[in-house]
């Protein structure tokens, strides 16, 4: 069986701050097989970016893993120097970003961008190049062999994100992040940038760690889905059976929040009343026990435990332990 | 950590305040008696600092050059700033002519050699700490306005202001509460970094016989003494260096940590 | 029923520097952000303007507002015309119609105190001789904020919190009219329904009509009674809410409606795809402008720009070839509806 594209276990972080030292990801694991798309689902303040930076090794000097493992197809990463690291990047993992003027360089062609970030491969500017229209058609962006002299604000921010994802997958990577790439875009264009990646993937055949906050999106293109809160994993599991059968108590609210999902008008929207926990005194409890519906004794206790479900779900909550089979 | 810094500039400037203010009191002689016989001394009792070429106490010349230091760089730094800024406000929020012509002033100005101007206002008005203040005016004044404008364009489309906007306040309201108290700090900065370049346009002007005419003291004149006379005794250029150093200082390490307190991301932070 | 709120063939345009080059090519730089909009709200009622980029909803909104100059066109609030007013008549105007803007903390000024920014509204307006500590508390009450908030500054407040200020300071003077744009925008999708229901409440302790602009069609189902679809600067479709999510006449309103996955995987993608991206407003397509994108474009919408066509329900759209509800079939190749040359 091969190694999976990315496995994250038992990741702690923490960011050395004034006000002291903030918790912002706890025992998080996950695991992306190779050639599948995973999703992150959180809204602000439950740690994706922190992840993704962990994953990068890229993070802010005042961070620290403190504990964990980060596996790029087998490849341990937290144990590689920086230069290895280095060459990691853009090669067997890429990055695409919410803005992608953080791909972009405003004073470069796309064509010059694209046959620059080629350096690792053989061959001459004239295949370079070739690649690169070729990149730029399969992302359907018209007329391509032009365009390639063309700077990065000459185009809309549409087709700035659909070149940026050319960009990341030119190097076929083993593993594509995607961080909130669609959320600046307008709906039409959000999924048609959807499809776009759906397409690009069946044929690349790359993993995706596909971060949202986008109920919807993550339903039509993710496998398998994470959701997290206030830096920890609450709930894990197939795309079908948490977004119909939702363990954790916020994973239930949260679906329930989307209005899109609320087939009736509705007067009063539901929300989730309170605010998120102070990362750096953590409650002794379940991080979620003060905003849950269901909240009861041992809750406000011990955190509870990343509790296996039946078919590879799980669920840190104790009232997913009450299901467990003994 | 700036907050100490801030501490030490404060007391430095208010330092330099008072002894401008009770100059008579700390100074033990005059700055401008003359005793040949005495001149060149090393400090002792008698004279703090030693004497200059001319026989002259030269700390009490100094103490009293104080208040031509302040008067100087704080009178015409705040002047500078009234102007400049309010101008700059103007260009950045007003109409499109005005601010092209007013442009052309701010440039037009800018583009003088400061001695070029020098000599110009000095035929005008005449040797005087009047002319110094004058040069440091229209040196000065063209460079805020410029920061002024700028930042003023900048944060003029910015959501805040079109709120205000929507809420019906006029443009003086938005100018004075809105934009200014936004745009101030960097200036402050840089005008505090200023103080010490205007004492040396005083003591350039003096120089050249274009500022304060002796015998008044200034740590300028003092500095530019010293120097002709630098192989007979090292004092007077001490003497009249010292006060420019400590007030440098004090004014940067202020200006610093006022820049922190201007800014609003920094103050109250929970 | 007397309109609050009628606007007429708005057209608001941006730029037109006259350049070297313009003067050779004979185009002006000028946009057109608003290219005719036409519509009326009633007292009491909630309005959606709804559209993507580029399609001049906030210039619109704006320029009812005051802050931007009209072209040419029409707006009168309570039967008054409120384009090109003045002075204290323009003051008068923004006492009575406010607008809670899009980012929530950057649209408060980031040295005033939130006490400070909700009493800005009756300073401008000299009412600096109420009790203001009074009125600021009367408000963070309104608006569900402690008062302990009142002493915070800008950068000190969750989007939420911020937002929620946003609406204290827009409805400080008892606006007749409030404009909200995207008011869920940077919010968690947990916190959306919290502003939602509380200009929802607002509106109804109140009495306020709001016009809310946003590109989030899931927003304008659950608190417009009626909506306008705007494409590049014009109207395609006007009519209720609930009609039009039923059945959009419009392609482009297909469009819209389907560019909105639910969260549910097994859902069926009903959706109609478009090609392209939104023209650039300095380059319109002649003809209808959205024929480029139509998936039942015909011969007619290239050259020839439609008319605004109403129903005799009150919808209001500009299509040569409208879809009927009912007759579409979505999941496989949509029929298009045949011409009605009994509507024109």
């Amino acid at each position: 069986m091969a190694a999976p594209a990315l496995l994250v276990e038992h990741l702690d972080l923490a960011y050395r701050t004034e006000g002291g030292r903030l918790h912002a990801l706890r025992d998080v694991s996950l695991e992306v097989a190779p050639g599948e798309i995973v999703g992150i689902v959180g809204e602000s303040g439950c740690g994706k970016s922190s992840l993704i930076q962990a994953i990068l090794r890229l993070m802010p000097t005042n961070a620290r893993i403190e504990r964990g493992r980060i596996a790029l197809a087998g490849t341990d990463l937290l144990q590689l120097d920086p230069e290895a690291m280095r060459k990691l990047r853009g090669d067997r993992i890429s990055v695409v970003f919410q803005d992608p003027m953080t791909a972009l360089n405003p004073v470069l062609s796309i064509g010059r961008q694209m046959m620059d970030i080629q350096y690792r491969r053989s061959g001459g500017q004239a295949a370079k190049r070739a690649r690169a229209v070729e990149m730029l058609r399969r992302v359907r962006l018209p007329d391509p062999e032009r365009r390639l002299n063309q700077f990065p604000h000459e185009f809309s921010g549409g087709m700035r994100q659909r070149i940026a994802i050319a960009m990341a997958l030119m190097a076929e990577p083993a593993l594509l992040i995607a961080d909130e790439p669609t959320t600046a875009l307008d709906a039409t264009l959000e999924l048609a940038t959807i499809e776009l990646l759906k397409t690009l993937q069946r044929e690349i055949g790359c993993a995706i760690l596909f971060v949202s906050h986008h109920l919807g999106v993550i339903a039509e293109l993710c496998d398998r889905v994470n959701v997290m809160y206030a830096g920890e994993v609450v709930e894990t599991g197939d795309i079908r059976s948490v977004f119909h059968n939702p363990r954790h108590p916020y994973t239930q609210r949260l679906l329930a929040c989307d209005p899109a999902r609320m087939a009736e008008r509705s007067r009063r929207l539901p929300t989730i009343p309170g605010d998120l926990p102070d990362l750096v005194n953590l409650p002794t409890g379940c991080v979620f026990a003060d905003r849950c519906p269901a909240v009861f004794e041992p809750c406000r206790q011990a955190p509870p435990d990343f509790y296996p479900l039946a078919g590879d779900r799980a669920a840190r909550c104790y009232l997913a332990r009450e299901e467990v089979a003994p | 950590m700036s907050e100490p810094l801030g501490a030490v500039g404060l007391v430095l400037v208010v330092a330099v305040v008072l002894v401008a203010i009770f100059a008579g009191v700390v100074a033990r002689h005059s700055p401008i008696a003359l005793a040949p016989i005495d001149r060149f001394q090393a400090p002792s009792e008698a004279h703090l600092m030693g004497t200059d070429n001319l026989g002259r106490d030269l700390f009490a010349r100094v103490v009293y050059g104080s208040r031509i230091a302040l008067s100087i760089s704080l009178g015409a730094t705040l002047l500078s700033l009234l102007l400049g800024v309010t101008t700059g406000l103007i260009a950045g929020y007003g109409p499109r002519w005005l601010d092209n012509a007013l442009l052309l002033v701010f440039d037009a100005l800018k583009s003088f050699p400061t001695v070029m101007l020098a000599l110009a206002l000095v035929t005008l008005v005449g040797p005087s700490l009047q002319a110094v203040i004058l040069v440091v005016i229209i040196s000065a004044a063209p460079s805020y306005a410029r920061m002024a404008r700028t930042q003023t364009l900048s944060v003029r489309h910015a959501e805040f202001v079109l709120a205000e906007r929507s809420l019906g306040a006029g443009s003086g309201r938005i100018i004075a509460t809105h934009i200014l108290p936004n745009i101030i700090g960097p200036i402050l900065i840089v005008a505090s970094m200023d103080i010490p370049v205007v004492v040396a346009i005083e003591a350039g002007m003096s120089f050249l016989g274009l500022g304060v005419r002796p015998p008044t003291p200034s740590w300028g004149s003092i500095l530019n003494d010293g120097f002709s006379y630098i192989r007979e005794s090292p004092w007077p250029v001490i003497a009249g260096g010292l006060p420019i150093i400590i007030t440098t200082l004090g004014f940067t390490f202020l200006g610093e940590a006022l820049r922190d307190t201007f800014d609003p991301k920094r103050s109250g932070s929970r | 029923m007397s309109a609050l709120v009628e606007v007429r063939d708005l057209v608001v345009r941006f730029g037109g520097k006259r350049s070297l080059s313009s003067l050779v090519t004979g185009r002006s730089d000028s946009i057109t952000a608003v290219a005719g909009a036409s519509f009326a709200m009633a007292e009491g009622e909630t309005f959606a303007l709804v559209g993507e980029s580029g399609s001049g909803k906030t210039t619109l909104a704006r320029a009812l507002i005051g802050l931007t100059p009209a072209a040419s066109g029409s707006v009168s609030f309570q039967g008054q015309s409120t384009l090109g007013l003045a002075g204290a008549a323009l003051k008068r105007l923004h006492r009575d119609i406010a607008m809670i803007f899009q980012d929530p903390v950057g649209s408060l000024s980031p040295r005033f105190t939130v006490r400070g920014l909700l009493a800005e509204p009756f300073r401008i307006h000299g009412l600096a001789d109420r009790d203001l500590d009074a009125e600021v508390d009367r408000l963070l009450g309104l608006v569900g904020l402690p008062r302990a908030m009142a002493d915070r500054l800008p950068h000190q407040l969750s989007g939420g919190q911020a937002r929620r200020v946003g609406v204290a300071r827009a409805i400080a003077l008892s606006p007749k009219l409030v404009i909200a744009d995207e008011p869920t925008a940077g919010l968690d999708v947990s916190v959306q329904g919290e502003v939602l229901n509380l200009l929802n409440d607002l509106r109804e302790t109140l009495g306020l009509s709001m016009l809310i602009i946003t590109h989030n069609l899931n927003v304008v189902r659950h608190v417009a009674d009626r909506m306008a679809i705007m494409y590049l600067g014009r109207f395609v479709e006007v009519g209720t809410t609930e009609a039009i999510f039923a059945g959009p006449r419009h392609p482009y309103g297909l469009a819209l409606l389907s560019a909105n996955p639910e969260p549910d995987p097994d859902a069926r993608p009903n959706r109609m795809a478009l090609e392209g991206e939104v023209p650039s407003l300095l380059d319109r397509p002649l003809g209808c402008e959205f024929h480029g994108r139509c998936p039942f474009v015909r011969e007619r919408c290239r050259s020839e720009a439609p008319a605004v066509t109403s129903d005799p329900d009150g919808r209001l759209f500009t299509c040569h070839y409208p879809l009927t509800p009912g007759v579409i079939s979505i999941g496989g190749t949509p029929h298009v509806a045949e011409e009605r040359p009994d509507l024109r």
